[in-house]
């Protein structure tokens, strides 16, 4: 493994020699994160940072603090990079929505950025299909559900790493 | 999964710069694009705009930082 890596390890339940194993990798200097997932068991390591999560807004949290802790000096030009990357990206999108007639804006935007936050609808679903008047002659990307040429939208599921994790085990390597 | 490839990048002068020429060249292929459509966008000036200040924002912050300076990256001393 090399130097530097970050080991997050999930776990549901605790494996015989888990301790063992651990203290070996700490000793070759890797650093360790455990996130423990439910409230079956609730034991530490030494020198190993754990946290506890129960729900998903636990992970994003503990995800946040160790960016922030992690790139706090890289951490603006970080987040322009990816707003960079993010204005091209909608342009894509948009494009790549007119011609195969998805609104992959909403799903990308809306249903994988703000997965955490959005579980409902969009505007234009619930509000029974029809676009606001306003925006009937905007030149903005505005998909009517009700058309019979439109396509409908891919079923895509919202990633829900409490529900994914909860009865799973899963080893996660990032920077 | 999202965002792998820059994490695994230091984010210095050098990365913010290539990832500048490399959105211009592909936010200016999409327009290119976008203007041969039927119906023209309206998105296109807000894209523009917020793609050359989240690059002059990361400019400042990376030229600030410490490590750019003790690298010598960006520009040079004359005389």
């Amino acid at each position: 493994m090399p130097w530097g890596v970050t080991l997050a390890i999930v776990l549901s339940e605790p494996i015989e020699g888990l301790g063992s194993f651990l203290t070996e990798l700490k000793k070759k200097g890797n650093k360790l994160v455990i996130l423990r997932i439910g409230n079956k068991w609730d034991i530490r390591y030494p020198g190993i940072r754990s946290h506890r999560i129960s729900t998903p807004h636990d992970l994003l949290r503990v995800v946040l603090r160790g960016i922030m802790n992690w790139r706090r000096r890289e951490l603006i030009p970080l987040a322009a990079i990816i707003g960079m990357e993010l204005s091209w990206l909608y342009v894509l999108l948009s494009i790549a929505g007119r011609i195969s007639g998805w609104n992959l804006l909403h799903f990308f935007f809306i249903r994988f950025i703000f997965w955490h936050s959005v579980s409902g609808a969009s505007s234009t679903v619930s509000n029974g299909g029809k676009a606001h008047p306003a925006l009937e002659h905007s030149t903005l990307p505005c998909y009517d559900t009700t058309a019979a040429e439109t396509r409908p939208l891919p079923k895509f599921r919202a990633y829900r790493p409490g529900l994914a994790l909860r009865h799973t085990e899963a080893l996660l390597l990032y920077r | 999964m999202a965002g792998t490839r820059l994490s695994r990048n230091k984010v210095d002068f050098a990365l913010s710069v290539s990832e500048f020429q490399f959105g211009l060249i592909i936010i200016l292929t999409l327009f290119f694009v976008v203007s041969q459509l039927e119906q023209p966008a309206g998105y296109t000036v807000p894209v523009a705009i917020s793609f050359v200040a989240f690059a002059l924002l990361g400019y400042r912050f990376l030229t600030l930082s410490p490590e750019r300076a003790g690298s010598g990256a960006g520009c040079e001393t004359i005389g």
